[in-house]
């Protein structure tokens, strides 16, 4: 396979760049469902490009946010780099691996706000802490499932329930990963805790909101790679259908997003626990039966 | 009880020295001694309602300080003022707090401005920063509008207890984006205590009132008391003013003063809805509200020159009148809003997450909304049957048939389901009052405000009623008082953030739709104690 | 009516978009908007009648040598048009202009700048010159005092009377 370093080099600077301008996207989308013009499609890319001419500002006492904020950086590029070689090159051990990495991207996030000694950041980091910790074992037990019962990435025989079960689960999983209403209560209560990103500014906060943008391009490419897995198998149009699954997953995600409210601190983990238990539980049962 | 009755009771407690009738109020002179037992009739047995009460410099007329207690008996569109003598040395009166828990923040607000001080309670700082030195009393006559006493920047961080969190809100802009600042006290994710502590906006207009401001341009100021409900404040002052001098307002600039009023309450109301959707985390909810409040805004421009500010009111009626194209286009923005908003009102209502969220948070019972006189729609969602367009009408409200939605669960869902039905209702005024609107003038041009004349307005502003009071003076007001609703809303706020979890406080301060501005307001109007013969007697307003 | 979330999607569609390429389209505005306001400097006769209307004293008149000069700032305008009501002359103009930010302070004061009328006995400033060929045009029987500051024609006024009644001084 000697055009497999060229696909995962295309696949990588895409799923790199591709981030800002689906942000751009999920912002006219928005701007369209509110009755308003909204921003052009590149304004992310804009505001990083503004972001990182500005001087570089450090929270107070904090020289550990630094040293986070690039950790965050470099590890979630290892991460999409390893789930997109994963998919090119059928290797589930890479796939694993990058899961693995994701869930410590997810904690690493959560992490950087106690680094400011702002109380709002640190109330919004502890509610999303909670949300984390419930969704994160969900992710690891679903994409557990995953691997068990499709270890080699390539299509089934003949399709099960289990199947539509798993897409389904990993779909609600991603969704709540990748930080959205009604479960995006870090940032909630905006007046209270005005988004954990308060602390934060110039090249700091663009690196942060970078490394953000591919954590969310990161959690709905597992979903991705999971259907290719099932359906086209790994190579390059496992690769190809993974990305076109990311896309349309970031527009399905943002017009859900846009029509429904946040759910409140204590409401939000109660529901979650409720529907990946139901889900997972599915799951275990259709396997073992094999259905 | 007959009015009579009511005359009677009141000339029965010991040390009334006065009491005389008008139309609707009753102007009661007491002594210190009868202040206690006259708001245990007139609050407690009676059953009404504390409005405010007011301090007021009359030592150079009387050499007296003196406090007015309005009170007012909704159910029979009655006023009550006490007036109440206070030595010029050494003011000190009784403090009513203990019966009528609504009195807590005016009694300080005098004590503050006016060094009147009450016994039998915990005296607090509320109007003035700490930094203030002590024994300045900014609202005495002998305190010209232009000196600056030395303050120091004190901190005001309120209270530190260990054992429990505390999460400061504001002061930069909790809820609504205004300067006032809440500490919640909480234990684990429930608020067990608030503090509250506001007046950062005291914008000092008193200045200008002493030294350039006359009635009319009063009327002005009056309007920017607050950024969302201002024609309210314009129309409650033109009308004390009136009232005071008596002055016939033409009956279509009544018309025009309850259209445009109503018009007022619809932009306000959307406003609230769509700030109580973006904390819901529902922004979309937030832009669609505001953009059907966009052709309120814009109809507001059309009638009277602004979106915001007004400037229709003068004293003695309106300056721009509402011609045959007007009226259509008034009529065509109500066919699409009311069409619009009821569409998405349902869908608002339909958000999983908005119902949740608003149902059974932020409760104020009944009882404890009617100890502190709460008002609007805060009071019409626990239970309490209070407007004042119903209870004293003004402007043109006799003509028209409207509802006073009333909810009895006190939870945030009531407050938006008061506001909601209210719109339906005005868009229902401003119809009717505009097919009886009688032609003719729409502004009286001479009269003239005689001196020492006391007058009490009311208007039914959409976060409550509006309360204004004015002693008049020469050519301008000798004192004019402004009471907002807020004011008299947010000591409610402590019953309702107890107990509940952190979560929904933001959204429960919000619930009563505070408006900090007007609640820290102009604080008054004085004129300069120049020397003129002022008889403090009773005006009949 | 009822309805669930997905209904806003219908609503989005067929409002279309609402928002305006401001500045790049025309703003929203109707034709009773109140903006800035216009003296007209050929009318304006320098009475004061707007000063004392005007709530938030954007409008000054101030004295010195020779001059009085009518002083508007816009930084303080709240465009109530209250001026415009009180003028005597028709001199004040309202404009639906709104656009006035500035970065240079000076753009927001207009002056307009009247000559004074000196006293014809004792040569003391008292009005501008406009107003007293002003009140001289609207009522001639004045001619005689008109030229004089309140004083001199108060005294004057007064030796007339004691004339009259056969008094000592004449
Ligand atoms: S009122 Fe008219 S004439 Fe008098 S000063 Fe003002 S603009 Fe000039
Ligand atoms: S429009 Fe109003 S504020 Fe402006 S100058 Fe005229 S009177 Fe003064």
């Amino acid at each position: 396979m000697t055009y497999g370093p060229v696909l995962v080099s295309i696949g990588l600077a895409s799923v790199l760049t591709l981030p800002t301008l689906l942000d751009g996207v999920e912002r006219k989308l928005k701007a369209a469902i509110q009755s308003r013009i909204g921003p052009p499609i590149h304004q992310t890319l804009l505001d990083l490009t503004k972001l990182f001419r500005k001087e570089l500002v450090l929270p107070r006492e904090s020289m550990h946010t630094l040293y986070m904020a690039f950790t965050y950086l470099s590890l979630s590029i290892v991460a999409i780099s390893s789930s997109i070689a994963s998919i090119a090159l059928g290797s589930i051990e890479l796939f694993t691996a990058s899961v693995i990495l994701l869930s410590i991207i997810q904690a690493i996030h959560i992490a950087m706000p106690f680094t400011t000694y702002n109380p709002f950041s640190i109330v919004g980091a502890s509610r999303e802490l909670v949300l984390a910790v419930i969704n994160e074992s969900a992710l690891l037990i679903t994409v557990g499932l995953a691997i068990l019962v499709n270890p080699l990435m390539s299509p089934p025989s003949s399709w099960r329930s289990t199947y539509f079960l798993l897409l389904l689960e990993l779909l609600i999983v991603s969704y709540i990963a990748s930080g959205r209403t009604p479960y995006d209560i870090a940032e909630a209560e905006p007046e209270i805790a005005s988004g954990w990103l308060i602390e934060f500014s110039g090249p700091l906060l663009g690196v942060i909101i970078y490394t953000n943008l591919l954590r969310k391009a990161m959690v709905k490419l597992i979903v991705g790679i999971v259907l290719a897995g099932l359906t086209t198998g790994y190579g390059s149009m496992g690769l190809l259908l993974s990305l076109i699954a990311m896309t349309l997953l970031w527009v399905a995600y943002t017009v859900a997003s846009t029509i429904v409210g946040r759910s409140r601190v204590d409401v939000a983990p109660k529901t979650m626990i409720f529907i990946h238990t139901t889900f997972i539980t599915l799951l275990i049962v259709t396997h073992v039966l094999g259905v | 009880m007959s009015f009579s009755d009511i005359v009677e009771r009141i000339k029965g407690v010991r040390g009334v020295t006065e009491v005389v009738t008008s139309r609707s109020a009753l102007f009661i002179t007491a002594t210190a001694d009868a202040l206690k037992p006259l708001a245990m009739e007139i609050y407690q047995i009676m059953g009404g309602f504390f409005r405010t009460c007011i301090g007021s410099d009359e030592r150079s007329i009387n050499n007296c300080f003196a406090i007015y207690y309005i009170f007012g008996l909704d159910d029979r569109g009655l006023n009550i003022v006490v007036k109440v003598y206070a030595d010029s040395k050494k003011p000190e009166l009784p403090s009513i707090s203990d019966i009528v828990p609504a009195s807590d923040w005016c009694e300080m607000e005098a004590r503050d401005l006016f060094g009147i001080e009450f016994t039998g309670r915990a005296s607090y700082r509320l109007i003035l920063p700490h930094g203030w030195p002590n024994g300045v009393h900014p609202l005495r006559k002998d305190y010209s509008y232009d000196s600056r006493p030395v303050t120091r920047a004190v901190s005001e961080r309120l209270t530190l207890v260990d054992t429990i969190s505390t999460v400061p809100i504001g002061p930069y802009h909790p809820a609504l984006h205004e300067p006032e600042y809440f500490e919640l006290y909480i234990e684990g994710e429930r608020v067990i205590d608030v503090k509250y502590r506001g007046f950062h906006v005291h914008r000092g207009i008193e200045k200008l009132g002493e030294s350039k401001l006359t009635y009319q341009q009063v009327n002005f100021i009056a309007e920017r008391i607050c950024g969302i409900c201002g024609f309210e404040h314009s129309t409650c002052y033109a009308q004390v003013v009136e009232s005071a001098a008596g002055i016939e307002v033409p009956e279509r600039a009544k018309f025009i003063r309850s259209i445009v009023l109503e018009i007022e309450r619809i932009h306000s109301h959307l406003l609230w809805v769509g700030v109580v959707a973006h904390l819901l985390g529902y922004d979309a909810g937030f832009m669609h509200t505001w953009r059907i409040r966009e052709h309120v805004m814009t109809l507001a421009e059309l009638l009277t020159g602004s979106r915001k500010m007004y400037g229709l009111n003068l004293i003695g009626g309106v300056r721009r009148d509402i011609d045959l194209s007007k009226k259509e286009k008034i009529l065509e923005v109500l066919d699409t809003i009311s069409k619009e908003y009821i569409e998405l009102a349902s869908l608002m209502v339909s958000i999983p997450q908005v119902r949740m969220r608003l149902k059974g948070s932020g409760v104020l019972y009944k009882e404890d909304a009617r100890k502190l006189s709460v008002v609007g729609p805060v009071a019409r969602a626990s239970g309490l049957r209070r407007d004042v367009r119903k209870d004293l009408p003004y402007a043109a409200y006799r003509y028209a048939s409207f509802n006073v939605p009333v909810y009895d669960d006190g939870d945030n869902f009531s407050r938006l389901m008061v506001r909601l039905d209210e719109i339906k209702e005005s868009i229902s005024i401003v119809k009717q009052l505009l097919d009886q609107m009688p032609p003719g003038p729409i502004k009286v041009e001479e009269f003239i405000v005689p001196e020492g004349v006391v007058a009490i307005s009311a208007v039914e502003a959409p976060r409550g009623e509006d309360v204004h009071f004015i002693i008049t003076g020469h050519g301008r007001p000798f004192r004019w008082r402004v009471r907002a609703p807020t004011y008299q809303n947010i000591p409610a706020l402590k019953h309702m953030l107890k107990d509940q979890p952190l979560a929904d406080a933001p959204l429960t301060i919000a619930s009563i739709d505070p408006c900090f501005s007007c609640t820290d307001r102009v604080l008054v109007i004085d004129s300069s104690g120049s020397k003129r013969t002022l008889k403090l007697g009773w005006g009949l307003g | 009516m009822k309805k669930n979330p997905l209904s806003l999607l219908t609503i989005a569609s067929s409002k279309g978009r609402v928002t305006k390429r401001y500045p790049f389209e025309e703003p929203l505005m109707t034709s009773e908007f109140r903006g800035k306001i216009e003296i007209d400097e050929s009318k304006c006769i320098g009475c004061g009648a707007c000063v004392n209307a005007c709530p938030p004293n954007a409008l000054e008149l101030l004295s010195s040598s020779g001059t009085k000069t009518l002083r508007y700032f816009i930084g303080r305008c709240i465009y109530c048009w209250r001026c415009i009501d009180v003028c005597p002359v028709g001199a004040i103009k309202g404009t639906r202009e709104f656009e006035l930010a500035t970065d240079d302070v000076s753009d927001l004061y207009e002056l307009l700048i009247h000559e004074e009328a000196k006293c014809s006995v004792c040569n003391s400033p008292y009005a501008t010159v406009r107003i007293v060929r002003y009140v001289a045009t609207r009522s001639p029987s004045t001619e005689g005092y008109v030229s004089m500051d309140p004083k001199c024609r108060q005294e004057k006024f007064v030796k007339a009377i004691e004339m009259r009644f056969g008094g000592l001084s004449a």
